[in-house]
């Protein structure tokens, strides 16, 4: 199972856990990837958009606008490496 | 309760009945409970990972969940530019060194509350083992 933090950082990202198992309980803050959202978790990990209800999340994509920030990042970093 | 089998085995005293031993429901539910118990009791591994969010210090830690209170966990990505990051955590230890292939070492803040382990790096999220979209491995001992 897959559990992911609610709420974002202030860089977009969210913190997850994919767990070869089954937590009886969630932690507070998080909630669990459906199986119908778990392959849309894995590509996108960690800058997703999503939203959820009761520990379970209902919806979740990719946030597009962190994840060009942070490949910005690297282009400066090899662009300051050459 | 003392059970009217004959004989028991040597590690949980679970009964063994003879052929002329009277058998009683009472003894299987003896057995059962204790059996319950030893694998409650009993030692396991938990694996997972997750995926870095390149974020570190005390107000953005690492987190991760168990099903049961973990004593020993090992955590490693997957191979960086630097190398390999490394965390080794025994239960009890609240500043812990994580450790690149290049052989530098950077210590960690760690914080063990029940089934849930945290840890922190003010230096940066390659050592806090949270670099972005790189995937982190773990192994528990729980």
């Amino acid at each position: 199972m897959t559990i992911i933090r609610i709420e974002p950082y202030e860089n977009g990202a969210h913190a997850n856990q994919t767990i070869n198992g089954t937590l009886s309980a969630v932690p507070e803050g998080w909630a669990v990837v459906p199986p119908e959202l778990e392959a849309a978790a894995a590509s996108y990990m960690p800058w997703v958009r999503l939203a959820a209800a009761d520990g379970v999340v209902t919806s979740l994509t990719l946030n597009e606008a962190a994840r060009a920030a942070f490949e910005a990042t690297l282009e400066n970093e090899e662009e300051v490496e050459a | 309760m003392a059970t009217n089998a004959s004989s028991a085995t040597p590690n949980l005293g679970l009964s063994q009945w003879a052929a002329d031993d009277y058998i009683r429901r009472e003894d299987f539910n003896a057995d059962n409970a204790a059996i319950d118990a030893a694998l409650a009791s009993a030692a396991v591994f938990e694996t997972g990972s997750y995926v870095g969010a390149g974020v570190n210090g005390s107000a953005n830690p690492n987190t991760l969940t168990f099903t049961r209170e973990p004593k020993l966990v090992f955590v490693q990505s997957k191979t960086l530019g630097i190398g390999t990051e490394q965390l080794f955590l025994l239960k009890g230890a609240t500043r812990v060194s994580s450790t690149a292939g290049t052989g530098s070492m950077s210590s960690n803040t760690v914080v063990w509350n029940g089934n849930t382990l945290s840890w922190y790096n003010s230096h940066g999220s390659v050592e806090q083992l949270n670099d972005s979209g790189y995937t982190y491995f773990y192994v528990a001992l729980c």
